[in-house]
């Protein structure tokens, strides 16, 4: 049985075909047509996951959209009923989009998709949770989804058992935990939707020194992890702005700009927030644990991508075990709402995929490209490169992390999810102390704040990190080991300010470990991802170090790359020392450049849409 | 960087940077290096009377260093507000790496900073004033950018040897020396076969808004200064604005220039033309994906005085500017 989930016009629209409860193809749009966040029709995804299971639209035996539209009109209509006659500005904005298109998915996904399948449409929260539950290694499991808002549902809880999922309990718009969290992202100058994690990239350099502020004024967090949120402060019912003067005035400014610099005030907001968003978390968690008695839990829906969270949880030994769905922003509901309908609606038999990843696997769900297809590209566009064999390639890779070079990583089939987990990634040397700063500034092109996140062989993480059991998709964040640690700075760090932190050197691995001496691990076995465990094993051979810098291939503001024409562009337009493409080697020094009859441009070379 | 290519800007005999003592072998003539930044001070003066130009211009930079880096104090920023600039995002999404680029006239080393930071692009800044270089260095040094340089030469007595460069950057230079012509003529030398030049110039027409604002200054005192967009606005500092008023308004020398005498001098040093800001055909919009290095129609002399005409109203805002780009043939 072969049902296709659609996620779109909200953000991050995707696609995901599975078969008899098993995933065959998953990717977002935005990875096709270059748009970060992509939400419309994902047309280009849809291609692909068809052409993945060889399967034409009438070959389908159900298309399951994630959410339902007519409750999301509902509420926009109700909202701005409410506030009347305020908002009548995005209200009008709004509305046109929902006559002219949003009301009408289930004639326009006829039009895409011409067949006589069945169309389902499940509740937003319900995707979340089916992607939580059912991709999970648990035949049975609570579960948790948070996220901005779907429907009218921004959280919600529940069990899920064999083919069974069952919604024990929700929290309506406008109280949002999402919301809140992107209020915060707009107050520190960052983009809703996108920015979320610089926020949690952020908090560490700040004191909790707002908790009680936000605590009295903006949420009333019950024991129970409920909440409700004081309106007075917030504009996003029917305004067009998340936040409003009152809320500035609380934290005792205006809104940052993007190119204002940080004040440590910001610092503080940021980790206040962080701190609330934690503890609203572990409140949720320990309520769901009384409520519903099971032992392991899973995650899903935006807020579950925040790591520092995920740890807590973990940390705080709430639940034996907990699985994340990798792809836990909206284009997770995709797969979601496809596991919905077969197990709810079909009733099938449940497929429970093996520990620790269930059906998910190593979330390697996109295209890939024939050794083939890559050397007809690396011809045409006149780079140059060698071919090497597996056991060749890992070590000639290993060599030239070892030698403080960065290695553009390109290997098989796109990760579905907004991590890159070996597949799409750019790699480094953890043990470098500039390298934080290169790949930072020179290579992603982003704030110097952030820090990156390790890779490491599974078997070895305990040595480097204070975590227990698996984080296969790098979501959830753990302390490193005293051992590891600079203790001579500790002083130091403590009575550093703001951004000071960031040049006080933390641990033997500094390139990933933040200032509160944390990171966000990934961990690598051979059964998830042969080829990248044995990069790390020889590094490991090389170097004794386990883990390496993992850091998605992109630019700041592009999407992941998808295509070899598009990892090879990204590598001429940065200070990307090597790219492994597959089975084939480039090094920047041997591109040719000005010195040679060639276009100008690498957009010349490879078109520009 | 390789340092073969430089030579003495007197005899063009070869100079080696990387001795302590920097000194012609050939001519003997020794240069020194700032006791501050480290930087050689390679410039040698190429006029007679004292009371020169280049002198002067030369004074009046140390005295205020344009464009200053208020409110740029990382690379992150240097490179939002760089991307911002459609100008600079192009040049630094169509520079290809390894490319050797000069700018001659770097000021306080903004785009040069910019366009090595990005990518291992070899950039040499090179600007007659010692203070705006040394911002430049503080900068390039605080930020660990390693494939750019900078030091200080006169454009019409340049340390290098010809055709050592892919692309020379000249922009916003040439108007305030005594022989802009003469200026093109010497930067284009180094430029290698089939490498670029850009060049950005003052233009005759554009300018008078910004000639009669400066009258008003002068006449009435500085209260006037609103009359001017970037003075007026909000968007930049004090320390910025000041930058701004002075290179603008207080500057010692500015000639103006047009279209068509810029495509002459391209022609006579053997460079054909290909893309511009403004397009010098009418009714081309420059667009936001322009290929900077492709052939474009380098339009008529009537094409000329249309687009010119329609410059006199349009480009106020940066201070009545217009750029080329040309190919060595």
């Amino acid at each position: 049985m072969k049902i296709l989930g659609l996620s779109a016009f909200y953000h991050d629209s995707a696609a995901c075909l599975i078969e008899d409860g098993r995933i065959v193809a998953a990717a977002q749009e935005e990875r096709f047509t270059r748009k970060k966040h992509d939400d419309a029709y994902p047309a280009r995804a849809v291609l692909y996951c068809l052409k993945e299971g060889g399967v034409t639209p009438e070959g389908l035996d159900a298309i399951a959209f994630y959410d339902k539209p007519i409750l999301k009109f509902d509420r926009i209509v109700k909202t701005h009923l409410m506030v009347a006659p305020r908002g009548v500005e995005s209200y009008l904005k709004a509305i046109p989009l929902w006559i002219n298109k949003k009301l009408y998915i289930h004639s326009l996904l006829r039009k895409e998709l011409p067949c006589r399948a069945p169309i389902f449409f499940p509740e937003h929260h319900q995707s979340h949770a089916a992607s939580a539950f059912f991709a999970s290694p648990f035949d049975r499991a609570a579960f948790v989804t948070v996220d901005g808002v779907g429907e009218w549902t921004t959280t919600s809880f529940g069990a899920g058992v064999g083919n069974r999922i069952d919604i024990l309990s929700e929290l309506h718009f406008p109280h949002s935990l999402g919301l809140l969290y992107s209020a915060f992202t707009h107050y520190l100058g960052f983009k809703i939707n996108s920015g979320e994690y610089k926020l949690m990239g952020l908090a560490p350099y700040g004191e909790p020194a707002y908790v009680k502020t936000i605590l009295d004024h903006l949420i009333d967090l019950k024991e129970d992890g409920s909440y409700r949120l004081n309106m007075a402060y917030f504009g996003y019912c029917g305004g067009l702005n998340a936040i409003n003067k009152k809320f500035e005035d609380l934290f005792g400014g205006p809104a940052k700009t993007e190119e204002a610099s940080f004040e440590n005030r910001h610092f503080d907001v940021a980790r206040s927030i962080q701190e609330v968003l934690d503890l609203a978390m572990v409140r949720i968690a320990r309520h769901v644990r009384k409520k519903t008695g099971e032992r392991r839990l899973c995650l899903a829906g935006g807020v579950a991508l925040n790591c520092v969270s995920n740890g807590r949880i973990l940390k705080e030994k709430i639940f034996d075990d907990l699985w994340i769905q990798p792809a836990s922003s909206d284009a997770g509901g995709a797969l979601g709402a496809a596991l919905y309908v077969y197990y709810q609606y079909y009733k099938k038999a449940r497929v429970v995929g093996a520990y620790p990843c269930g059906i998910q696997k190593n979330s390697l769900w996109g295209p890939s490209f024939s050794d083939e297809e890559i050397e007809v590209f690396l011809k045409g566009a006149g780079a140059s490169y060698q071919k090497l064999n597996g056991q060749e390639l890992v070590a000639a890779t290993a060599r030239e992390l070892a030698d403080e070079k960065v290695v553009g990583w390109f290997q098989g089939r796109m990760e579905f999810g907004p991590r890159a987990l070996g597949a799409r990634s750019i790699l480094g040397d953890a043990r470098s102390s500039k390298m934080q700063s290169v790949m930072n500034l020179k290579i992603k092109f982003r704030e110097s704040f952030r820090p990156f996140a390790p890779s490491v062989l599974r078997e070895r993480v305990g040595e480097y990190f204070e975590i227990e059991g698996d984080s296969p998709y790098m979501l959830m964040v753990a302390p490193v080991c005293s051992s590891k640690q600079v203790a001579s700075n500790e002083r130091a760090l403590k009575n550093a300010k703001g951004m000071e932190k960031l040049r006080i050197l933390k641990s033997v691995i500094p390139a990933v470990t933040h200032v509160d001496y944390s990171a966000r691990i990934q961990t690598v076995t051979e059964t998830d991802d042969a080829l990248y465990h044995s990069l790390l094993k020889a590094f490991e051979k090389l170097t004794g170090c386990p883990l390496l810098i993992n850091t998605s291939f992109n630019v700041r503001g592009e999407p992941i790359v998808c295509t070899p024409t598009e990892a090879y562009a990204c590598f001429m337009r940065t200070k990307i020392d090597v790219l492994v493409l597959g089975p084939f080697l480039l090094k920047k020094d041997a591109q040719t450049s000005f010195a040679a009859e060639r276009p100008y441009s690498v957009e010349q070379l490879v078109g520009r849409d | 960087m390789t340092e073969s290519n430089i030579v003495c800007p007197q005899c063009s005999g070869p100079l080696d940077l990387r001795r302590e003592r920097i000194a012609c072998d050939a001519c003997g003539q020794a240069f020194s290096r700032d006791s501050e930044s480290g930087l050689p001070l390679l410039f040698f003066d190429h006029s007679r009377s004292p009371e020169d130009v280049t002198a002067r211009i030369k004074d009046f930079y140390e005295k205020t260093p344009f464009p200053d880096y208020e409110l740029i104090d990382s690379a992150a920023t240097l490179r939002i507000k760089s991307e911002r600039g459609l100008f600079a995002r192009l040049l630094d999404e169509q520079i290809p790496h390894g490319a050797r680029i000069l700018e001659a006239g770097c000021g306080t080393g903004q785009l040069s900073n910019f366009l090595g930071l990005t990518l291992d692009r070899q950039v040499t800044g090179a600007d007659l004033c010692l203070n705006s270089l040394r911002m430049a260095e503080a900068f390039r040094r605080k930020n660990d950018i390693q494939n750019v340089r900078f030091l200080q030469m006169n454009l019409f007595k340049p340390v290098f040897k010809p055709g050592s460069f892919d692309l020379v950057i000249c922009n916003g230079v040439l108007h305030h020396t005594s022989d802009p012509c003469g200026g093109f003529r010497s930067i284009a030398r180094l430029v290698k076969p089939s490498g670029h030049v850009l060049v950005g110039l003052y233009h005759a027409y554009s300018r008078i808004p910004t000639d009669v604002r400066r009258i008003i200054f002068r006449v009435f005192g500085n209260r006037f200064k609103f009359l001017d967009y970037r003075l007026r606005g909000k968007s930049i500092g004090d320390r910025k604005k000041n930058a701004w008023f002075m290179d603008q308004y207080k500057n010692p020398h500015e000639s103006k220039h047009t279209l068509g005498e810029l495509i002459g001098w391209f022609k006579r040093e053997g460079f054909e033309y290909l893309n511009g800001i403004p397009k010098p055909v009418p009714f081309q919009p420059f667009l936001p994906h322009e290929n900077l290095f492709e052939k474009n129609p380098e339009g008529s002399f009537l094409d000329h005085f249309l687009v010119e005409a329609g410059q006199f109203f349009a480009g106020d805002r940066e201070g009545g500017f217009f750029l080329m780009i040309g190919r060595k043939k």
